[in-house]
């Protein structure tokens, strides 16, 4: 009987996981591709955000699913009650008949998680406790409840400028 | 010196196995648990209620697992603060709908419970939410901490028309009603305008607010030819708005009355208790003195908060009648099914099997949940202010189902 060498088993043995991890990838349900838009992608903070807020435009997702907005935490990027590793949903509604959408921030989304502000027992924003998120480029990702379809995009947070 | 082929591969496999068995030894190894997801506000609008229950809820599980869990399983307890951002809320749902073990999901908002009751569904999930009417009489997934708004509502309505009665009074007296301006606000008003109109009550045109309005003067001038005014929204709203009417000279000729959230003994009762003096205060679970008074509930804060009874938050009492609920219907369910085949449409079968009984040693009237029933229980208790406390003036009442003369 032959015997082969050891590298030539390592090959074999390595191939054949390769092919099982393929055979698994196959029964997986494809993922529609989806998109998303921020309007406006760069932005500077000031409270107009609350008349004004940011909005998502997507497509690609199943009819009539919900789609949350959320925003991935750049490493060492804190928001107050968000925990390492966590996102932070900043948007929701639900698609068309044609897997379109669009939404906005409420203004609590926008007050909580882009200001950071306390609040006072009157149930008023507390602007005093305001930690503002630092400029930036802070990815942004659409996520289908459904379809678990993903779209990203990115929000630049501009630097105020500088009063002359 | 090479290895023999068989060898090799007997080798191979057996490593294969080793590893297989020893991830699978940890799984065995690993403490039988189940879920409790409350999304739910700690630095929020309403953290001043939302903590006190969830203190309730997770120092009552601490109790249960003190005790060596439910049939050995242990009961966790997950809270994400949402600061009542329903994004944020579902995107934590998101998070953990797969959780392994997770049965029920507690909503600190109608609208949450409303926005991800397609996907509870699809999950087999229950999802608690406070007291929206249309789900009260319903197979949905949505199940209510107690009795619905609109029912609450009625009762106090009912209470109220005895009342002037009682007095002497001909006739009918005129309601007012202010309460915040959003879907909570509309709430009891979506089946009690049209019992009102029923039973021949007359309602002033409703007053909404914003809940932060710093005076309620111009709302409450055109209330003042109510005999009785029924005031919403959770505290300090409510004592602010009698506050102000305390003010106006109103509180002298015209009752006040309050929905759930009104106020409690360590807010706006504590503030303001000359304003508040005689207003009458609805509730789904045992609130102001009844609650200090409660042996479970004084138990259960002493053991794990290590505080007097009189530092007791405002709901605390219902995180631990929510908590029991969840307990009993765990113990149906796993009697049903046991723990491996455990799933949440189980839980969802056994919270539904729990009518008549009384789960929460009398925190909450007896349980309605049934298979076309979602409230927690039908009945409520109403409360007054004296002094410094709030006591009760009635036992458990039954209100009449107006959430039916709505939702058809």
């Amino acid at each position: 009987m032959k015997h082969y060498g050891w590298n030539v088993r390592a090959i074999f043995l390595f191939l054949g996981i390769l092919a099982l991890g393929l055979w698994g990838c196959a029964s997986i349900k494809p993922v529609p591709r989806a998109k998303l838009q921020v309007i406006p992608d760069k932005t500077v903070l000031s409270l107009a955000l609350i008349k004004k807020p940011i909005q998502f435009k997507g497509s690609g997702f199943v009819p009539k699913e919900m789609v949350v907005m959320e925003m991935v935490l750049p490493p060492g990027v804190k928001i107050k009650t968000v925990n390492d590793g966590e996102n932070v949903g900043l948007a929701y509604t639900n698609a068309d008949e044609e897997g379109n959408f669009q939404a906005a921030m409420a203004p609590t989304a926008t007050l909580n998680w882009f200001f950071q502000v306390g609040w006072t027992p009157l149930l008023t924003p507390d602007l005093k406790q305001m930690k503002p998120l630092s400029p930036g480029v802070y990815e942004i990702q659409a996520v289908g409840m459904d379809s678990e379809a993903v779209g990203r995009a990115s929000l630049t947070i501009l630097a105020r400028p500088k009063k002359k | 010196m090479n290895i023999h082929w068989t060898r090799w591969v007997i080798a191979v496999l057996a490593l294969l196995l080793f590893g297989w068995g020893s991830g699978t030894g940890d799984v065995q190894a690993k403490e039988k648990e189940v879920i409790f997801l409350a999304l739910s506000d700690y630095t929020g609008p309403i953290a001043g209620l939302a903590v006190g229950a969830d203190m309730g809820l997770a120092d009552y599980f601490k109790y249960i697992n003190d005790k060596g869990g439910v049939e050995g399983i242990k009961l966790k307890f997950i809270g994400v603060d949402t600061r009542y951002d329903v994004a944020r809320a579902i995107s934590a749902y998101r998070k953990y709908r797969r959780a392994p073990g997770l049965l029920v999901v507690n909503g600190y908002s109608t609208g949450l419970g409303k926005a991800i009751e397609r996907m509870a569904t699809k999950d087999g999930l229950i999802v608690l939410t406070p007291g929206d009417g249309e789900f009260a009489d319903s197979d949905r997934h949505i199940f209510l901490w107690g009795q619905c708004y609109q029912d609450a509502f009625v009762g106090v309505v009912d209470w109220m028309v005895k009342d002037w009665k009682k007095k002497g009074k001909a006739g009918m007296p005129t309601l007012g009603y202010i309460h915040w301006d959003n879907p909570l606000g509309r709430e009891p008003l979506r089946g009690g305008k049209e019992y009102i109109e029923k039973i021949g009550v007359k309602l002033l045109m409703p007053e909404f607010v914003p809940p932060a309005t710093p005076d309620y003067t111009p709302y409450l001038v055109r209330l003042q030819k109510a005999n009785y005014i029924f005031v919403g929204g959770c505290d300090p709203t409510p004592t602010h708005v009698i506050r102000d009417a305390h003010r106006l000279g109103m509180t002298k000729n015209i009752q006040f009355m309050c929905d759930y959230w009104g106020p409690t003994m360590n807010v706006g009762i504590k503030s303001h208790p000359e304003a508040l003096q005689g207003t009458v205060i609805v509730g789904f679970y045992l609130k102001g003195t009844d609650a200090l008074a409660h042996p479970l509930i004084k138990k259960i804060w002493e053991k794990y908060q290590r505080k007097p009874i009189s530092k007791l938050p405002p709901i605390y009492g219902l995180g631990l009648g929510i908590a029991m609920t969840y307990e009993a219907g765990l113990k149906i369910a796993l009697k049903e099914v046991g723990y491996d085949n455990l799933t949440a449409d189980a839980m969802y079968q056994a919270y539904q099997k729990l009518t008549g009984m009384d789960v929460t040693q009398g925190i909450q009237g007896t349980c309605s949940y049934s298979p076309k029933n979602r409230r927690g229980s039908k009945e409520i208790r109403l409360y007054r202010v004296v002094g410094q406390n709030a006591v009760p003036i009635t036992d458990w009442i039954v209100p009449p189902n107006a959430a039916s003369l709505h939702f058809k």
